[in-house]
């Protein structure tokens, strides 16, 4: 019996609830829209007569448009913040290794297990690392990393056994860019591997924005220009016929096949640049890579 | 009755609008984290359109990434959601463009819309759907800025207390 007045009541009190609720919910809600919240706002619905609800409706309105400038001008702020603190860990992401080193002057090189083998003395840490002559990253990591490299590499801290890929032979205007630079590298690694600083010099030179080809671009290097950058970067003059006559490039290719499947077999797929430390793939997007594996 | 139908589509294009503004954010916030954590690949992917000089390949590829955190952060929060719907579609605009404008030049390259990017083999192109995937991004910002106001949002919350603080003077 008691329970009948208390089960009226209930849909009295829902039928009032639900439209001030809801009512209310929409003007809320209705702010960012500026204007059109003031307009629809129940204040000012029912005060519609009168001087004093003119004035009100302008209050909400001067309110409403200055909650939207706070509010806007709280997103362009965080907006500047987020950017800068990006630009900030940018900077240091993307800052050159090694800057001011300039060319590998000591690192002499060899060819074993088709990799081209840089070293100074007998370093106790190897890096395996994997680039195509056409990779434009590769171009990225060299212009980022590459000092350093052979600043560790001179000073006998780190040995690095080169895999010259060619899986990006078809982005290349003539169709075989990656195997003939990687067969001007073995050329220059097997006769004259032994002249200080070489063999990364001319990597570096292979690299450089300036020399290397775009991919999907109308030309890139023919033989004799990929001689001419091997002398240039201080290759004997005797090295240069072994270049213009491709007479490595066909090794170079069976090298480039083993260092593929050896990569896929360790890493599972074909990318580069990739380094290797231990069989595992270092995260080179980690500015302090090198470091922290040399110690 | 018929404002009451009224509140209720309202409530629920509330409810649409939140999903819309957690898609976009999470579109943002999955391409820029993408581009940021490999800021080396943003570089190549950006040069790759070759619509910009060499000297601001680097700040572009720089900046992009964060603007698209910070766009993901304001949907995600549901702060100033109109001006982040515009910021938004503006950009979006510009990367229509730009793959357009790759396509018309006959260029090989990935958009980098998700990370990557940069050039890719003749006829591995997939110029067609990314524009038209990044149409149903456009959409999706125009919804918002077309109807801003969703559920679960600081816009919301804020313009309610406003609300109430004018309830109470009265």
């Amino acid at each position: 019996m008691a329970k009948r007045p208390s089960n009226n009541d209930r849909p009295v009190s829902t039928a009032k609830k639900t439209p001030s609720g809801s009512g209310g919910k929409r003007p809320a809600n209705s702010g960012p829209a500026g204007s059109r919240a003031t307009g629809s706002r129940p204040g000012g619905a029912k005060a519609n007569a009168g001087r004093q609800s003119v004035a009100k409706a302008r209050t909400n309105s001067n309110n409403s448009n200055r909650t939207q400038l706070i509010i806007g001008g709280v997103a362009v702020v965080l907006i500047i913040i987020v950017v800068v603190i990006g630009l900030v860990i940018n900077k240091q992401k993307n800052a050159v290794q090694g800057d001011g080193y300039g060319d590998a002057k000591a690192s002499t090189a060899t060819v074993s297990n088709g990799a081209i083998s840089i070293a100074n003395g007998d370093p106790s840490v190897t890096i395996e690392v994997f680039e195509d002559a056409m990779c434009p990253i590769c171009g990225e990591f060299e212009q980022q990393y590459g000092q350093q490299l052979a600043q560790y590499t001179d000073e006998g801290k780190v040995r690095i056994n080169l895999h010259m890929l060619n899986f990006l032979n078809q982005n290349s205007a003539s169709g075989d860019y990656s195997t003939r630079a990687a067969g001007a590298l073995l050329a220059v690694a097997t006769e004259a591997g032994d002249q200080p600083g070489l063999l990364l010099k001319f990597h570096s030179a292979l690299f450089d924005s300036a020399n290397q080809p775009a991919e999907g671009g109308s030309t890139d290097l023919t033989n004799d220009q990929l001689a001419d950058l091997a002398v240039k970067s201080g290759a004997p003059e005797s090295v240069r016929a072994s270049i213009s006559s491709g007479k490595y490039t066909q090794q170079a290719a069976a090298n480039a096949e083993q260092s593929m499947t050896a990569l896929r077999t360790a890493v599972g797929s074909v990318q580069t640049p990739t380094v290797l430390s231990n069989n595992k793939a270092v995260n080179t997007n980690d500015v302090d890579w090198l470091t922290n594996l040399v110690g | 009755m018929a404002l009451r139908g009224r509140t209720d589509l309202n409530r629920l294009l509330d409810w649409i609008g939140l999903v819309v503004r957690l898609g976009l954010a999470a579109v943002w916030l999955a391409s820029g984290i993408a581009k940021a954590s490999n800021s080396r690949e943003t570089i190549v992917a950006v040069r790759a359109y070759r619509i910009l000089p060499e000297s601001a390949v680097r700040p572009v590829a720089g900046v992009l990434p964060y603007l698209e955190i910070a766009l993901g952060v304001l949907l995600l929060l549901g702060l100033a959601t109109r001006l982040a719907a515009v910021l938004s579609s503006v950009v979006l605009a510009v990367f229509i463009a730009g793959v357009i404008s790759a396509a018309a030049r006959g260029l090989s390259i990935d958009c980098g819309c998700f990370g990557g990017g940069g050039d890719v083999a003749a006829g591995n192109t997939q110029y067609t759907a990314e524009i038209l995937r990044d149409v149903g991004f456009l959409v999706m910002a125009g919804f918002l800025i077309w109807r801003p106001w969703t559920a679960l949002s600081i816009d919301g919350f804020v313009a309610s207390r406003n609300r109430v603080t004018e309830d109470e003077q009265a």
